[in-house]
């Protein structure tokens, strides 16, 4: 088997008392939909932020493609190929959506201090963020502005805001939180079709996506994981059921 | 260097950094509590100044134009949080500082009208004029001496009423986490006033104190405001504690920079260059150390919020 | 937003003829020539003030509206400019091909050294910082008593232009300062739609996606404190022209709080909003100005009324007025 994308070496992190992780170790191979859940509290959150490398761990070591990425900051990790999205839509909600892409295709690119050429009448530019918009069907909203978007679409947009950038790993913070159902429908659909192309590791409530897209599934309880297996594994996991899928199911 | 001169700089050190604490002090709460910039707490400064001159010269004693003039400090907290301050606190920075920098010019412009541009005669008061015997050869004036132990004893009170009362516990609660500030229920809105208009009363006195040893005049409360910024921002925005210490460390550095910097720089670069450099350089010195501090800490000393 | 995305329906002569420095560039010249035709000097004096004001503004317009950076010290570089011109002719160097780069150069050197500390914060940070460093070079300059330390001093002359003496009349740095304002509203604005400009904007919109998009605009704003610095600077050094006369009253904090009204009355979305602020202004200084000595009263009075009726856009206030 393949070295592991992502690799979480027992990471712990506490805020004053509350030991928010507590040695959490996992991996994402390639190819792979690893997804995280837990219950609210379970500290998703947290380590979501320690992963994206907003937060620094009190001590574990990330790795990410073979690399020590516990060190590096938001934006390094983000050149090294970590795609995120977040788990409140953040696009730049005053820009187009087209200009949404640029920014994600310039950001990650080589040049971005070309001073003097307009950026967005530069065919080459233009051109290849049309075609991201298009490949998450969103060709039509081109020019309408982010913030005026429907919720469904943002997350569209953003995830082609990653794709652009050729994300070597994506981490999903709860993409189908705030969508309705057709939109969940349709952007489940889209990550369905991103499935082994490019791995992903998917934090989200929704246990119907998260069995129609994972792999592989980690619970977290109390900042700690509980257990990691395929989903048919955990489903049937009596700690899972009685921690999580229980009260989820007798919702 | 005399040992003499020497500690009357010392002096006159902590005595600038206690009127800059006074004046930190609202500052940096009000910062805290609200995330509001008030660039009109200078006016706050040379009104106190004002009001405590006019109301002893008018009553023909000290005490009664200090209390009074307080109490004028104070109301006049109030109606400015009133008329307009309360209407910027959740406007963005820019048009807060846009709004009190219009303060600013209105209450300049009024005090120029009402008592001309020429600075006021503030007498030192007449039981604290003249001067103690501290060291042989060290003469140094009471009212200095006045303000020191003014400034230490407010400086005690507050750290009572921030570290001891419920008022206080709420205004520490809010000056790093509002939203809990909030869902306890408290209206932030009139703890944001009684901060605001007890700043504007500290900022009053720091005026009225340091009346009979600068000049009182409209544009009085422009420098300290700026030096009181860099206080805040060495301190901490938000913490009582980070104000008082840095403040010292600035009134010290300050005033030790620029009476003995130009000599120190004689004997490391020479005189004439000395000459050239030694008031520039003895006038960046808080400013550098502002710096420094920064970059190593870039909320401050004591900053419980980061920037 | 002033750097839409480009209408393609609209012909390029006609964008090129609404671009805002040319209409800017055009007003002024108009101005200019009516003062001119009425043989008024104070007129041209008018427009030179007003056309320097304006590209002082637009400078910092470009940092608060398009960077994001709320800068309170920008009377600074622009004092740094015109110490450039007294200190240069003390020297003997008086030709405008040579100061004003050194202008621009200076100005932009402490922008950069001042940023690079100020960069490290965010909010009411960046906001004192910017404002005690403007205080810090204030009193430098006051202390430069081969300069005229607190008083500051007349300039040896009027800076020269190839060598030759066309800015002597007010009309000529008038004709100067309206067409430096029109290329820096046109090479800042073409530098706004580039691949930087891009950068710089989605920074301030929403830094945090940048970063997780891979950039750090730490250095893209590090270049805008430098470029809208190095403008202050040019700013300045026609102010010297002006006047000539330079103080530390210039570097005054109240310079950089005007700066800021002009900026935020015209509109920050725009470069063009700082003209129309800082024509604003200066008309309001002198119209109030002629009756009362407290005109600055009147300033204050209309910039808290201004953002507490929340207009805080001269144009929204004028559409309103005109309605």
């Amino acid at each position: 088997m393949s070295a592991p994308v992502l690799a979480l070496d027992n990471i712990e992190k506490s805020f004053g008392a509350l030991r928010v992780t507590q040695g959490v170790s996992l991996d994402v191979r390639p190819g792979e939909v690893h997804a995280l859940i837990g219950p609210n509290g379970a500290g998703k959150t947290t380590l979501v932020a320690q992963i994206a490398g907003a937060l620094r761990p009190d001590s574990g070591r990330i790795r990410f493609r073979d690399r020590d990425v516990t060190g590096l900051g938001v934006a390094a990790r983000a050149r090294l190929g970590l795609g995120r999205v977040f788990q409140l839509s953040n696009v730049v909600g005053t820009f187009t959506a087209l200009e949404n892409v640029a920014v994600a295709i310039v950001a990650a690119g080589d040049r971005p201090f070309g001073p003097w050429q307009p950026a967005l009448r530069d065919p080459a530019l233009g051109d290849e963020a049309a075609a991201a918009l298009a490949r998450v069907g969103l060709a039509d909203r081109a020019e309408t502005r982010a913030s005026d978007l429907s919720h469904g679409e943002r997350r569209a947009l953003e995830l082609a805001m990653s794709l652009v950038q050729d994300p070597k790993l994506l981490l999903l913070d709860e993409p189908m939180a705030g969508t309705g159902r057709a939109e969940g429908e349709r952007l489940t659909e889209l990550l369905l079709s991103l499935k082994g192309r490019v791995p992903m590791l998917l934090v989200e409530h929704d246990m119907g996506t998260v069995f129609r897209l994972a792999d592989r599934i980690t619970v977290l309880i109390y900042g700690s994981v509980a257990v990691t297996g395929a989903p048919d594994a955990v489903r049937a996991d009596p700690v899972v059921r009685k921690a999580y899928l229980g009260e989820e199911e007798a919702v | 260097m005399t040992t003499a001169l020497f500690v009357s700089q010392l002096l006159n050190g902590l005595q600038l950094g206690v009127i800059l604490f006074l004046v930190a002090a609202g500052l940096t709460l009000v910062f805290g509590v609200m995330d509001f910039i008030n660039l009109a707490h200078g006016v706050q400064y040379m009104l106190g100044a004002y009001l405590v001159a006019v109301l002893t010269a008018w009553t023909g004693s000290f005490a009664a134009g200090l209390l009074l003039g307080l109490v004028g400090a104070l109301v006049l907290g109030f109606v400015l949080e009133v008329l307009v301050f309360r209407h910027l606190t959740r406007r963005d920075h820019l048009e807060q500082v846009l709004g009190t920098f219009g303060v600013i010019l209105i209450v300049t412009e009024l005090v120029r009208i009402l008592f001309g541009s020429a600075p006021l005669a503030f007498p030192t008061p007449a039981v604290f004029a003249g001067s103690v015997t501290l060291l042989p050869g060290l003469n140094y004036p009471v009212w200095r001496l006045v303000i020191l132990v003014v400034g230490l004893a407010v400086a005690v009170l507050l750290w009572y009423l921030v570290n001891r009362t419920r008022l206080g516990m709420l205004v520490r609660a809010g000056s790093t986490h509002p939203e809990t500030v909030s869902a306890l229920g408290v209206d932030i809105d009139r703890l944001f006033l009684v901060v605001f208009a007890f700043g504007a009363m500290l900022a009053g006195l720091a005026g009225a104190m340091a009346g009979p040893l600068v000049s009182v005049e409209p544009t009085m409360g422009d420098r300290i405001l700026i030096v009181a910024f860099v206080v805040v921002v060495i301190g901490g925005i938000g913490s009582i504690k980070g104000a008082f210490v840095s403040a010292l460390v600035v009134g010290l550095v300050d005033t030790l920079g620029r009476a003995f910097a130009p000599d120190l720089l004689k004997v490391l670069v020479g005189k004439s260059a000395a000459a050239a450099a030694g008031p520039a350089l003895s006038s960046m010195l808080i400013y550098l150390l502002m710096a420094v501090v920064l970059s190593v800490r870039p909320s401050g000393l004591f900053g419980g919020r980061s920037a | 937003m002033a750097q839409s995305v480009p209408t393609p329906r609209r012909a390029a002569g006609v964008r090129l003829a609404l671009h805002p420095a040319v209409v800017g560039v055009l007003g002024f010249a108009a101005a200019l020539a009516i003062a001119h035709a009425g043989g008024s000097v104070y007129g041209a004096t008018l427009v030179a003030r007003t056309a320097l004001l304006a590209l002082a503004a637009v400078s910092l317009s470009f940092l608060i509206g398009q960077a994001g950076l709320v800068s309170f010290g920008h009377a600074a570089p622009l004092g740094i400019g015109a110490y450039v011109v007294l200190i240069a002719g003390e020297y003997g160097v008086t030709e405008m091909l040579v100061v004003l780069p050194l202008g621009f150069a200076a100005a932009a050197l402490f922008s950069v050294a001042t940023g690079a500390v100020a960069l490290r914060t965010r909010g009411v940070y960046f906001i004192m910082i910017t404002l005690a460093f403007a205080q810090m070079i204030y009193y430098v300059a006051a202390s430069l008593s081969a300069f005229g330390g607190d008083d500051g001093m007349a300039i040896a002359a009027r800076s020269t232009l190839f060598g030759l003496r066309l800015l002597k009349s007010d009309t000529g740095l008038a004709m100067l300062a309206v067409a430096l304002l029109g290329l820096a509203l046109f090479g800042l604005d073409r530098l706004i739609a580039s691949r930087y400009g891009l950068m710089l904007r989605a920074g301030r919109a929403n830094e945090a996606k940048l970063q997780a998009l891979g950039l750090d605009p730490y250095r893209h704003r590090l270049i805008a404190l430098a470029i809208g610095g190095g403008l202050a600077g040019v700013a300045g050094v026609l102010l010297a022209n002006q006047v000539e006369y330079v103080s530390p009253a210039t570097m005054n904090w109240h310079v950089s709080g005007e700066l800021i009204v002009m900026v935020v009355l015209g509109g920050t979305g725009r470069l063009a909003g700082a003209v129309l602020g800082a024509v604003a202004v200066t008309l309001l200084d002198e119209t109030l100005g002629h009756f009362t000595e407290h005109w600055k009263l009147g300033l204050g009075l209309v910039i808290v009324a201004v953002v507490l009726l929340r207009g805080a856009d001269l144009k929204a206030l004028l559409r309103g007025g005109a309605a």
